[in-house]
């Protein structure tokens, strides 16, 4: 067949390909939003869980989605960014380095319930922390790690090294320069990384449902239990109990994520446009 | 600064950078804990082999499961490979960077989506119109693999997107002198030129579609039987420990760790050997 | 009265294999301008890395022999490497301006050691500005990011931060390689201007240069100290061929 002519097919089923993809993405967020959104109100928000969520609003898991995001980055940021400026100033390329990195690549990869199962045997049970928001946080960070520490890495490195002779010529020490110019300037991409894994926090389901529990009460204090946005939305979802909550906790859902996505992708270019 | 609390700045580094060493080996360790005692009475064949999974008599077989995973994965790779990988070519080689800008981050939303999210997308949506137009419950491998394409679908294609803008440019600019079309240049230079790269990405979203959970629970069934057909429900091995680990005891619950620790053996296969292809790629 | 301010005594480098610098015997005199002249590939700027020990931060690097400042072996176990970083300055040859301010970049090397009162950081920025002859040009616009200066000004901006720590000594590594000739030979004029009060040494493919400037000049050629003498007498009569092919450019 004529070259001239596959090219045009090509381009036309691969051109597909992208409309199919992106139709998905944009066909997901309007049929949600469509149905969700008209149902969020400042009551819905504000309101606790009331009937096991048939009605009422969503507050106790906005409350509990929020404090668990925040312990996680508490927890998960230092190790994860301690790693990285480990793995960039403290070493070069050895055998500690690839053991680590390939441990933090295994654990890129282990899905969200074995968490959830280690989080339940280890956290709940063997430390007796319970169901609970703690419980919560210390999976979730844990699942956190390697994102925060690639991000983190790539960020690092794209602070160029004379800035650190500059500062090792005027007499400084390697911790001063780590501290006064490479964690400041690569600061935004680090932040893209947490961003990111934030989202993956207020997305995260299975590995929350047997670590921080299910309890339908706003969480006094990181010993409660407390149910995720997601993992509320999972029950009432799945068992029908009510659809036009479902909607609504949906709709909430959609637009954190948006706005997580949006906040990192402005963040990730100030940081591009620096060095690119 | 002085040279004594550098030193113990680096030491304390040193124990930080291990604790993703730590982490994985507590996980592997308390993981295995709970599953192996049960492995060893029941025996690994017969838990492999099992056909019934039937906690109150006893039964452990978890063949269904395994089937049903490894269905709905083959069908999420029919549905989200091509898509994904015919996408990345695209964006790559067909368009210039405006148009990537523009996409690239609403593939990276795509991925943002919580699962939960798209498996009630599947109940709502996707299945009524299986079940009016093509029969069945709606429920079945074929809805799940349409769901979970889509959802791996941000893994292949920036990896098939990263494996393609690696190549070195004179691969394409001594095609393209040769006469060669676009379209020819990738099906005979850049994609055999990436394709270990791209290889790494398909199995990165196969381990994703294996470990996938909450959209799975919704959408393919949870029946507990070995699929003839495509419309059959199943369920997969994280739906099955997901589904009963709430009100299971003693030795259900061993068996339900049993099932994870075979899961996690095989998706720690998967990933070593995309991780293996990703360094055999740079060197 | 000609005090040694920097004494090397079998100084050997090693990057690994690479025998990178050979049994260098030398002298640097107090308040001296000593050149440092030879092909590249010479040893010349490993030379000013073993000065201030930033050649640490190599792992492949090996450094054998005495190195004295001030009578003081620097390589010494018990010595403090940041505190000779401080006295031993360095102006590298592609100026790097910190991304901030021109007033931050010169309170940076005072805060890195402890200094925060701002009345003293601007006394300080402004001494040293003025000693690298920058202070006319940009004393209205402390405030202005360093990297909208031109490559002269940058230039001049590095000599201006490496002296706000007080170093005793200064080490150039070829400091004018990338500037036209108005801000080279502004550079050099301040060079000679600090000499009164430091111990200066210049690193330079400019043969030219090293005649305008220095008192002393050395050369090196593949790793080994070939000659070095006083910058009138090396000129005028080199002692050693090698040194005289290369000065008159019958290699380089």
């Amino acid at each position: 067949m004529n070259p001239k002519l596959t090219q045009k097919i090509a381009s036309l089923v691969l051109g597909s390909a992208v409309v199919i993809t992106l139709s998905a993405l944009v066909f997901i967020i309007f049929y949600i939003l469509y149905h969700g959104l008209p149902l969020v109100s400042l009551e819905f928000l504000t309101n606790p869980i009331r009937e096991m969520g048939k009605s009422g609003g969503i507050f106790p898991t906005i409350v509990s989605t929020c404090l668990l995001a925040i312990i996680s980055i508490f927890i998960a940021a230092p190790l994860g960014i301690g790693t990285a400026v480990f793995l960039t100033e403290y070493t070069r390329e050895n055998v500690i380095t690839k053991i680590i990195r390939f441990t933090t690549d295994c654990l890129a990869g282990i899905p969200s319930i074995i968490f959830g199962l280690f989080g339940f045997v280890f956290f709940v049970i063997y430390l007796g922390l319970g169901w609970s928001i703690l419980s919560g946080s210390l999976t979730l960070a844990f699942m956190m790690l390697p994102t925060i520490i690639r991000t983190s890495e790539e960020a690092i490195r794209a602070v160029p090294k004379s800035y650190q002779e500059v500062t090792y010529g005027l007499g400084g020490s390697k911790w001063q320069s780590i501290t006064q110019i490479i964690l400041p300037k690569a600061m935004p991409g680090i932040l893209t990384g947490i961003i990111l894994s934030v989202g993956r926090a207020v997305s995260e389901t299975a590995a929350l449902i047997f670590t921080a529990g299910i309890s339908l009460h706003t969480p006094v204090s990181i010993f409660s239990s407390g149910r995720s946005m997601a993992v509320h939305f999972y029950t009432i979802a799945r068992e029908g109990i009510s659809m036009p909550m479902a909607f609504a906790t949906a709709a909430v859902l959609i637009i954190t994520v948006l706005m997580i996505n949006i906040v990192s992708y402005f963040l990730m270019n100030r940081f591009l446009r620096r060095y690119a | 600064m002085n040279e004594i609390a550098e030193k113990i700045i680096e030491k304390f580094l040193i124990m930080i950078a291990f604790s993703t060493v730590a982490v994985l080996f507590l996980i592997t360790f308390f993981i295995f804990k709970e599953g192996i005692p049960f492995l060893a009475e029941y025996g690994l064949f017969d838990f492999l082999s099992g056909t019934i999974w039937l906690p109150g008599e006893n039964n452990y077989g978890i063949l269904p499961m395994i089937a049903g995973s490894i269905c709905v994965t083959i069908g999420a790779l029919v549905v989200g490979v091509p898509l994904g990988v015919g996408t990345a070519i695209f964006l790559v080689e067909f368009t210039n960077k405006r148009v990537r800008n523009i996409v690239k981050p609403m593939i990276e939303l795509l991925a943002g989506i919580p699962s939960v999210v798209y498996g009630f997308i599947g109940i709502m949506v996707l299945a009524p119109w299986v079940r009016v137009h093509l029969g069945g419950s709606g429920l079945s491998i074929f809805t799940a693999s349409i769901v979970l394409g889509i959802m791996i679908l941000p893994t292949v294609i920036s990896i098939t997107m990263d494996s393609l803008s690696a190549l070195s440019p004179a691969y394409k600019e001594g095609s393209i002198a040769l006469g060669a079309t676009n379209w020819q240049t990738v099906v005979m230079v850049l994609l055999p030129a990436a394709k270990s790269g791209i290889l790494a990405g398909i199995i990165l979203g196969m381990g994703r579609a294996i470990g996938e959970t909450m959209a799975v629970i919704m959408i393919a069934g949870n029946a507990l039987r070995i699929p003839s057909s495509i419309f059959d429900s199943v369920r997969t091995m994280t739906s099955n420990i997901a589904l009963e680990m709430g009100y299971a005891l003693g030795t259900h619950r061993a068996a339900l760790f049993a099932n994870a620790v075979i899961l996690f053996v095989f998706i720690m296969v998967l990933n070593s050997i995309a991780i293996i292809i990703t360094k055999k790629r740079h060197k | 009265m000609l005090k040694d301010k920097i004494q090397i005594e079998n100084l050997d480098v090693y990057f690994g294999e690479k025998h990178v610098l050979t049994k260098v015997n030398m002298t640097v005199h107090e308040h001296e301008i000593l050149s440092i002249i030879g092909p590249a590939n010479g040893g010349k700027s490993t030379i000013l890395r073993v000065l201030n020990r930033m050649l640490d931060n190599d792992k492949e690097a090996k450094v054998r022999g005495k190195v004295c400042i001030d009578g003081k072996n620097i390589y010494d176990e018990r010595g403090n490497v940041n505190r000779l970083r401080k006295s031993v300055g360095i102006i590298f040859a592609i100026p790097v301006p910190l991304p901030m301010s021109i007033f931050d970049n010169l309170s940076y090397g005072p805060r890195l050691h402890g200094i925060t009162n701002r009345e003293k950081l601007l006394t300080i920025a402004e001494k040293c500005l003025r000693a690298a002859s920058l202070w006319d040009e940009v004393k209205s616009r402390l405030s202005m990011s360093a990297l909208r200066l031109s490559g002269g000004q940058q230039q001049r901006l590095c000599l201006a931060r490496a002296l706000t720590v007080e170093p005793e000594i200064i080490l150039f590594d070829e400091p004018c390689s990338g500037l036209d000739p108005i801000s080279t030979s502004k550079v050099e004029k301040t060079m000679l201007d600090l000499q009164k009060q430091y111990t200066i040494v210049l690193v330079t493919n400019n043969v030219k240069q090293a005649e305008r400037v220095s008192d002393r000049c050395a050369f090196f050629l593949f790793g080994e100290l070939v000659e070095i003498g006083s910058t009138k007498q090396l000129f005028k009569s080199p002692k050693d061929k090698r040194t005289k092919d290369y000065i008159t450019g019958k290699f380089g």
